[in-house]
């Protein structure tokens, strides 16, 4: 105890003259090295990745870190807004992580105005202040989780996949499923009602059988659509939240191009067949739809509008061999559903591939009715691997479309609606034309799309080196709230597959051929 | 390459992949056209099947099937392969790596690099990734990148795609083409050594020897030390087959390999041409010749239980 005190002066000194020391070194690196006595003011806009300028963002997004493609020594970036104090941060690596709290105040504050960027680097002959990118900040919120499937960007038939659930204001990420733990089963389609976690179904491929797990509050139970055919995919829950339009007695093949310097896909995709049924899951039965189950007719890809009045759907005619799938080019139609009295309208053509020499993929109709997302490219078959295949809006006031000027050179797919039908997410290829990204864009009232901007990011550098792909992403306001384990394991239970029962006078259904080769 | 000699046939049956490693040593060495048939041979695993999917392919190493397509020129099936290895595996490295090369003869930069910051993280891969992210920042360089530009001279740029039935039948492995690709590959580029010697074991492998001879003329675009071991063979058995074994051979012929087949020429003949005696008699005083393994091949399409 003498000993200490004795020295106690000494560890005094020591103390003091650390902490006078890492003050000086903070006065000096932020009055010294960030002193912007001298600068020179260019007119020039900084170089910065991932590409977060001129895009308008929503007030409960999480920070959209960057990192800033020029070189330089010491790099300062202000964040800021009309309103509020901005964020500065200071650093000698060019990887902008912005703090998650200012930004989310920063955001919260200014919700409708303008969001700067403003980039210095200090290069050789000091500081050069580029002119500040500027986004906009949205009045309107988009859905807080995001679910995808991250896949590989090329995958044949052993797929790894993982279904995550993504929160959009932070970057906290779940993974729900993963196929290193579901013995090798395949899931995908997964289906929210009114983009909520309590009701959703996840298609299932296990076991030689092809079902759906349907979540109702908590208590997940499996039901196979029907129980002698190859496959059922592409499912569109009905507001009511009762009934689901799936795509059933599906087959398709996939096949891969051999040769070499194809610009585009390695893998070829030929649908074979489809019809499109309606399942009751109250009363766990099945029946064709009228006008959509069509003798010499591939029909698919069913989705509700917002008031479950109309179903869009596809169609195109059956081909003879999967030889010809480039013939593949699929109508968009809609057939009007009534559904107190549980009856049906004519199915009417509202785009001709005929007429456009183009095929329709993925129909999405806007929650609020407005609007009908879709894809439209060269052939329909496997749509998202097409780098031809873009982003079509129509209005349905008036089903007038047009092309969006949003879409890329590359494949710009599989979108999903936030709930207040302002925000829609898709999967895209733009950038490098392989590993598929989740962009989002905002909708205006009048239908204007704004340029998307990638899902944001805890790393700066996180797209450098990341080399999965997103792919069927999904919005959600809530999280899934089941334990995964409890989920993989009520998803592997076959025996607990119910088969739901085929309606008398639904349209015939044909036996499991096994000349087909049923990929997937 | 001296263990896989000593090995016995059963060892080879009971993990396949050591005829694909065998026979892709073989040709790396510069040995295939030489000592093929010193080791056991079986064309399904020799020459990888086309499908990820087939069932025989499970057994490979998906790499090392990649690696081989892409030295062939075959860009695209390797693309395919390497993602094939990446999902049946745990993401190896040498998937990555072979995509890189991939995306950087499609040209596709902006593909290679995230891959390339995924190799530049691990220990053993750095300096290969940071080779290959200086090239990409200085594309003048690319072009003259070693391992790049010879699969750039053997690659075909155009598709199948102009004959959709073909291309189907390619990816079907009952009717698998190797014939007609690799020699689609050595019309793109008669230099291919790869392509030529795969096409040459291949017709070894099937004991086509009238069309190993029919393409001896390619040669000169090789440079061979005069006619490779296993194409003499097959002219020789052209011989045999003809019931004419000329006192006089081509100048070009190995003279004691000559004298080897002129004694196994009368074998054949005091067995009155029967295969099964001639196979008893010649097996374990010539294992490593071409003349075996094409007898066997003979019984085995005779008993109707062709491996092929």
């Amino acid at each position: 105890m003498k000993n200490i005190l004795k020295y106690n002066k000494y560890i005094f000194a020591g103390m003091l003259f650390v902490a006078l020391s890492a003050f000086a070194y903070f006065f000096v690196e932020r009055n010294v090295f960030y002193s912007f006595r001298y600068y020179i003011k260019i007119t020039e806009k900084p170089v910065i990745y991932p590409d977060y300028a001129d895009t308008v963002i929503p007030p409960n997004i999480a920070p959209l870190n960057f990192y800033i493609n020029e070189n330089g020594a010491r790099y300062y970036v202000k964040v800021f807004s009309k309103k509020g104090k901005g964020i500065v941060i200071r650093s000698r690596n060019p990887g902008v992580k912005i703090p998650i709290s200012r930004w989310r105040r920063l955001l919260t504050e200014n919700k409708g105005n303008e969001l700067y960027f403003e980039v210095s680097v200090k290069k050789e002959n000091g500081w050069v202040k580029y002119s500040p990118l500027i986004n906009k900040i949205a009045k309107e919120e988009i859905d807080s989780f995001l679910f995808y499937r991250e896949i590989r960007p090329q995958f044949y038939r052993k797929i790894k996949m993982k279904i995550c659930e993504r929160n959009l204001e932070n970057y906290a990420k779940r993974v729900i499923l993963d196929s290193k733990f579901t013995n090798g089963a395949c899931f995908n389609c997964h289906s929210f009602l009114h983009n909520d976690t309590d009701k959703f179904i996840i298609q299932v491929r296990y076991d030689r059988r092809n079902y759906m797990a349907v979540n109702e509050g908590g208590r997940v139970s499996l039901i196979a659509p029907m129980s002698r055919k190859p496959g059922s995919a592409y499912l569109s829950w009905h507001p009511d939240g009762e009934k689901v339009a799936l795509t059933m007695n599906m087959s398709y093949k996939v096949f891969n191009r051999f040769a070499g310097m194809v610009p585009e896909e390695v893998l070829e995709y030929g649908d074979l067949d489809g019809d499109i049924a309606l399942l009751n899951l109250k009363e766990n039965s099945i029946l064709t739809v009228p006008g959509a189950c069509r003798d010499g007719r591939i029909e698919t890809q069913p989705a509700w509008s917002g008031d479950g009045r109309h179903l869009y759907f596809l169609s195109a005619p059956k081909v003879s061999s999967v030889k010809e799938y480039k013939k593949i080019k699929y109508d968009l139609m809609r057939v009007s559903y009534n559904a107190e009295s549980n009856t049906w309208g004519n199915a009417e053509t509202l785009i001709s591939s005929a007429e456009t020499d183009m095929g329709v993929t993925f129909p999405k109709v806007s929650p609020d009715g407005r609007f009908l997302l879709f894809c439209m490219t060269d052939r329909s078959s496997f749509s998202i691997l097409r780098a031809k295949t873009d982003l079509y809006l129509m209005d349905l006031k008036d089903n007038s479309y047009k092309r969006l000027e949003i879409n890329s050179e590359n494949a710009d797919s599989y979108h999903s609606w936030s709930s207040n039908s302002r925000w829609f997410v898709f999967a895209s290829k733009r950038d490098g034309g392989v590993f598929t990204r989740a962009y989002f864009s905002y909708i205006d009232e009048e239908g204007r799309v704004f340029k998307p901007f990638v899902l944001p990011q805890r790393e700066p550098y996180f797209y450098e080196s990341f080399t999965s792909a997103y792919n069927v992403p999904e919005f959600s306001r809530g999280r899934i709230k089941l334990n995964r384990f409890y989920l993989t394991n009520a998803l592997l239970d076959t025996k607990n597959i119910i088969d739901a029962k085929e309606i008398p006078g639904s349209a015939a259904a044909p036996a499991w051929d096994n000349k087909v080769n049923y990929n997937y | 390459m001296a263990e896989a000699e000593k090995l016995p046939e059963k060892q080879y049956q009971k993990d396949p992949s050591l005829y694909t490693k065998v026979f892709n040593a073989l040709f790396y060495s510069g040995r295939l056209p030489y000592e093929e048939f010193k080791y056991p041979a079986y064309l399904a695993y020799n020459i990888p099947p086309p499908r990820p999917t087939n069932p025989r392919i499970a057994v490979l190493d998906p790499c090392l099937i990649a690696q081989a397509y892409l030295d062939l020129g075959l860009v695209n099936h390797a693309e395919l392969m390497s993602y094939w290895a990446k999902e049946s595996g745990d993401d190896p490295v040498c998937a990555d790596k072979q995509l890189v090369l991939i995306y950087i003869l499609k040209e596709n930069f902006r593909a290679a690099r995230p891959l390339l910051m995924r190799l530049k993280k691990t220990i053993h891969q750095r300096s290969w990734a940071e080779k290959y992210l200086k090239l990409l920042d200085d594309k003048s360089a690319l072009g003259q990148e070693e391992s790049l530009s010879r699969i750039r001279k053997v690659m075909i740029d155009s598709d199948f795609r102009e004959d959709e039935e073909l291309l189907i039948r390619l990816t079907n492995d009952a009717q698998f083409d190797y014939e007609g690709v690799f020699n689609r590959l050595l019309e793109k580029n008669k230099h291919n050594k790869m392509a030529f010697e795969y096409l040459m074991s291949y017709y070894l492998l099937t004991g086509q020897t009238q069309k190993v001879e029919e393409n001896l003329p390619r040669l000169s675009c090789f440079a061979y030390p005069g006619i490779p071991h296993n194409y003499q063979e097959a002219v020789l058995i052209n011989m045999i087959k003809g019931n004419a074994m000329p006192q006089k051979l081509p100048e070009k012929m190995d003279k004691a390999l000559a004298d080897k087949y002129r004694y196994f020429y009368e074998t054949y003949r005091k067995y009155k041409f029967s295969d099964i005696d001639t196979l008893n008699e010649l097996k374990d005083k010539h294992p490593g010749s071409y003349f075996i393994y094409y007898l066997k091949l003979r019984l085995d399409k005779n008993e109707k239980y062709s491996q092929i």
